[in-house]
Formats: C-alpha cells, structure tokens, sequence
C-alpha cells in the first residue's frame, strides 16, 4: 500500500500524462492525474526514479528490498535497475549520493527527501508540479 | 474447576462484582441504539492502550528522531503500519464514540438528578481525552504537531502576570523540543491515562448506584415488582452484553474499514501538513487544530482579543459541564418536550458550523458565521434555566414504551 502510494505519485505519472482535470486550490489550477496503478507502471516508474530523481533526492525511509518485495521484482532487478548511486544496498534505503551539504550550498537548500511527499501535498500537486516542471 | 471458583470467591468478591454490575444490574428494556456508544468507548479505550504500548517500545521522544521513529514504525517495524493506524483512528474513533454518548446523554436528560454525578465524571472524562489527544499528536512532531503545540501551549501565555513562567513550565524550556516530547510523552503515557481510567471506573460505578436512563427519560426503578425487581428492566447480561457485542461487531467493521482503506480520511484523521518534518523556522500558512477541537478553536478565532477569546473557548468547553443545573424541567426525555427538541437540533447544527470553520483557513468571510453559531450555542445553555421552566411538555408515560 505504501508503495502504491509512493511509486504511483512520484512515478508513473511522468509516464502516463493523462488528460487534465482541473482542480482549484489555493488559487492555483491543479491537474489531476490520470493512471492505472498496474505493477507494470509502478515498476516503469520506480526504474525511471532511480534513473532521474534519485540523482539528488532521497527515499530514506523506503528500502530497496521493501520495493522488490512490493513491486514483485527480484534482487537482480533491483540492483540493476533501482540501485543506481554508488555503495546502495539492498537492505538500505534509498539514498542519493549527493551529499547534503554540497546541496545546501550549491542550490541553497537541500533537496527534500520525497518518501512523504505524496501524502503532504497530494497526488495532483506532483503532478501538476512534474507536468509544469 | 468450581471449587476453584468457590476458592477465589472466598477471598474476592468475583461473583458479587458480576452479580452486581452483569448479571443482576437491571438496565431499562427499551435502550435504543443511541446506548451502544458507552460500551464502544470502552471497547476504543482497550484499542488505543494495546496499540499504544506497541507504539511506544519503538517510539524515541527525541526532536532529531521523533518523526523518523514514527517512520521506521510505518515502514521497517512488523505490523507497524497497522499499529500507527490503528491507533490514529481510534484517537478520532473515540472522540466520535464519545460525542455520540454526549449527545445521547443531551437528547434523553441523562445529566438530570438522579445522574449528575455520572455526567459530571463524564465530563471530566471528556475534558481528559482532549489533553490526551492533544498530547499525542504532538508526539510524531510532523510539523502541525509543533505549530499545533507552540499556538496551544501559548494559550497559556495568556493567564495574567505568571502566564510566561507557567508556558516555559509546559514546555520545559522557551520553545517546543526534546524536553517538550520528553514531558508530553510521559503525561500522554503515564498520568493522563492512568486518570481516564480511573474516571471510567468511576462513572460506570455512579451510573450502576443510580441506574441507566432510557429513551422515555422515566425512572424503572419506580415500578417494581414484588421481588424488588424493576418491572421494565431486564438483565445487563446476557440482554445487554448480546445488544453491545453485536455492535462491537458493525463498529469494528467501520473501524477496520477505516484504518485499512483511508486511515487519513483524507487529512481529518491524519492531518497532511504532519507528513513533514517539524520546521520551527517556517509558520505553516494555516495551523488547524484536529476535526475533534475545531469548534472550540472557531470559537477562540471569533473573538479579535486574545485573552476574550481564550475566555470564550474556556466557558464554550465548560459550559455542559453545568447541565445539571442550568436544565430545570422535570422532565427529561427531549420525546416530550418539542421546545427543547428545537433548541437540541439547533445546538447541533451550530456546533457542526463552527467544526467546519475551526478548520477552514481564518477568512473574514467566516467571521460572522462563526460569530452567530457561537452566540447560538452559548444562547441554548443560557436560556435552558428560563425555557426549561415555562416551555410546555408532552405528557409523560408511567412505564416505559416499547
């Protein structure tokens, strides 16, 4: 469930922009995604994660076995396709290898870790957030 | 097996106690389902205390690792998720529960004389749960946990030349922290608890020294057969305990379909502006209290004075407490007094009103409405001394009807 969640509104939106519905909140045109929440998506989407945001966001809290396990992947899989920054393990969670200070200094602040974010924001701010990005 | 029974009653009073309170406790025949909601709080009580214990061998009241303990919970601890919710929606489970209970309380006179005294300690019991759950949601210290326990504990801020020194005094130090989590922890594990139950077991045993109250709002106990049993009353067991586990078994189901399919309710049970880290260096745009205090936070937003509306909020949450007194007529069932009926319904939709606005952002807009149900609502308990005694009433029955 945790991974529906996580994956589906990180993910799989990137890959299945839907046709927009607009929705109003605080003055701001939200759009709302349109997608299955298959396992074939959520493994796309999780693959393309790893490739893009992981490069400077985290997942602290969610491991790399949790999301085989979820996602119904094997260990090879995972390791060849989700374990992207260098030293990752599969018992670990999902971090970025760039380092939080380098960030803070370099972008002025530290790329937020995005385990939470579908749940703090909701599912249409990300993404409307990605589609405007 | 029974001279083990006879063995420890020789020594402890187990068959007088169910005798007493189950067997020989004689409840009126015509409960409706609006007396199933005493029982559920019980049964809402025994969730949050298994589901908190659990919680706390893994909880770290640390402001560094708070939030990520309440995270390992979800994500690394077996069946962690299910404990985290199930106690999440029991917060908000037995707030519900316990609403119902009041209102039925509202609706049928349970406060009047002979069960003051039940009221009261329910009350109390009320007031009791409000701090526990205020308490509680401070402890996973997601943002509006702290922006929830900075505005809250600031209240007292207010309270004339010491205010400063008592706020310090709550939080452990000037803001909220680590010693804030340390003490919240130990009051919202260890005292408050320890006083709810103590105030449970009061009320249930005042409730069986007077008896329960009934639809019709009659006393069974002035009709009694020649045994000295009530004519319209019938065993709490097996006839009672039958009627409670049968709701047992529906309430569990909605709580189950709660906690599995949408424990956030979408951001009423679990509020989504806790699913970030606590941030003290940046003011959330909106700081709601949960869906269960709104009405009295709508209240204290009404009033542009901080100490006005902190009197206001004070006399709103205490005012029922006085029922008792402020409602003199001599009957008790809303059945038979249509005045009263209007001024309940009336009360409830206010309240409802001002829930929905507690937990809307602040606008001007809402400031009137809230004013009015506000003034709504203190105006049912004000005018209950005079409208209780010259509204007219229904007649009565002299046994209860079915």
């Amino acid at each position: 469930m945790r991974l529906v969640t996580l994956l589906t509104l990180y993910l799989s939106v990137l890959l299945y922009a839907g046709a927009g519905v607009a929705a109003e909140d605080d003055g701001m045109r939200m759009l709302k995604p349109h997608y299955d929440l298959g396992l074939e998506t959520l493994r796309r989407g999780a693959k393309l994660f790893a490739q893009r945001c992981l490069g400077c966001h985290n997942l602290k809290y969610l491991r790399y076995n949790r999301v085989a396990h979820d996602l119904g992947m094997t260990k090879n899989e995972v390791e060849r396709m989700l374990m992207t920054p260098d030293g990752a393990g599969y018992d670990n969670g999902m971090i970025s290898n760039l380092d939080a200070n380098d960030a803070a200094n370099w972008f002025g602040t530290a790329p937020p870790d995005l385990t939470l974010e579908a749940r703090y924001r909701g599912e249409d701010w990300i993404y409307t957030y990605l589609k405007s990005f | 097996m029974k001279g083990l029974i006879n063995w420890i009653n020789d020594r402890f009073p187990f068959r007088e106690m169910v005798r007493e309170h189950l067997t020989e406790y004689y409840a009126p025949k015509n409960f409706n389902i609006w007396f199933i909601f005493g029982s559920l709080a019980l049964v809402v009580l025994g969730i949050q205390i298994v589901s908190g214990i659990f919680l706390l061998i893994h909880y770290q009241p640390n402001e560094k690792s708070a939030f990520d303990s309440v995270q390992t919970i979800m994500y690394d601890v077996n069946w962690g998720w299910l404990l985290r919710y199930a106690h999440t929606t029991g917060a908000s489970m037995f707030f519900i529960v316990v609403y119902l209970h009041m209102f039925r309380g509202l609706m049928y006179g349970s406060f009047k004389s002979p069960r003051e005294l039940v009221w009261m300690i329910g009350f109390a019991i009320y007031l009791v749960l409000m701090a526990e759950a205020y308490l509680g949601y401070v402890l996973p210290y997601g943002d509006m946990s702290y922006w929830g326990a900075k505005v809250i504990s600031s209240i007292i801020e207010a309270v004339p030349l010491i205010g400063d020194w008592l706020t310090s005094l709550v939080r452990g130090g000037f803001g909220i922290g680590t010693e804030t989590l340390n003490r919240f922890m130990a009051y919202h594990v260890v005292l408050v608890p320890l006083i709810l139950i103590a105030l449970v077991v009061m009320h249930i045993l005042a409730l069986h020294q007077v008896g329960s109250n009934n639809p019709d709002g009659i006393e069974i106990k002035a009709h009694r057969g020649p045994d000295g049993i009530p004519l319209d009353g019938i065993p709490f067991h097996p006839y009672y305990t039958v009627k409670d586990v049968y709701g047992m078994g529906v309430f569990l189901i909605l709580f189950s379909a709660v906690m599995f399919y949408a424990p956030t309710v979408n951001g009423l049970f679990i509020e989504h502006a806790n699913y970030t880290p606590a941030n003290p260096l940046k003011t959330p745009p909106d700081i709601t209290p949960a869906w269960y205090l709104s009405p009295y936070y709508a209240m204290l937003r009404s009033i542009p004075d901080k100490l006005g509306g902190i009197v206001a909020l004070a006399i709103g949450v205490l005012l029922p407490f006085f029922l008792p007194w402020l409602d003199r007529s001599p009957v008790k069932s809303v059945r038979y007094r249509p005045v009263y009926f209007a001024m309940v319904v009336i009360l409830v939709i206010a309240i409802a009103v001002l829930g929905w606005i507690g937990m809307e952002p602040a606008s001007p807009a809402l400031l009137l409405p809230g004013r009015i149900c506000m003034a709504l609502y203190f105006l049912f308990f004000m005018s209950l001394p005079v409208i209780s005694r010259i509204e007219p009433v229904r007649k009565v029955p002299e046994r209860v009807t079915s």
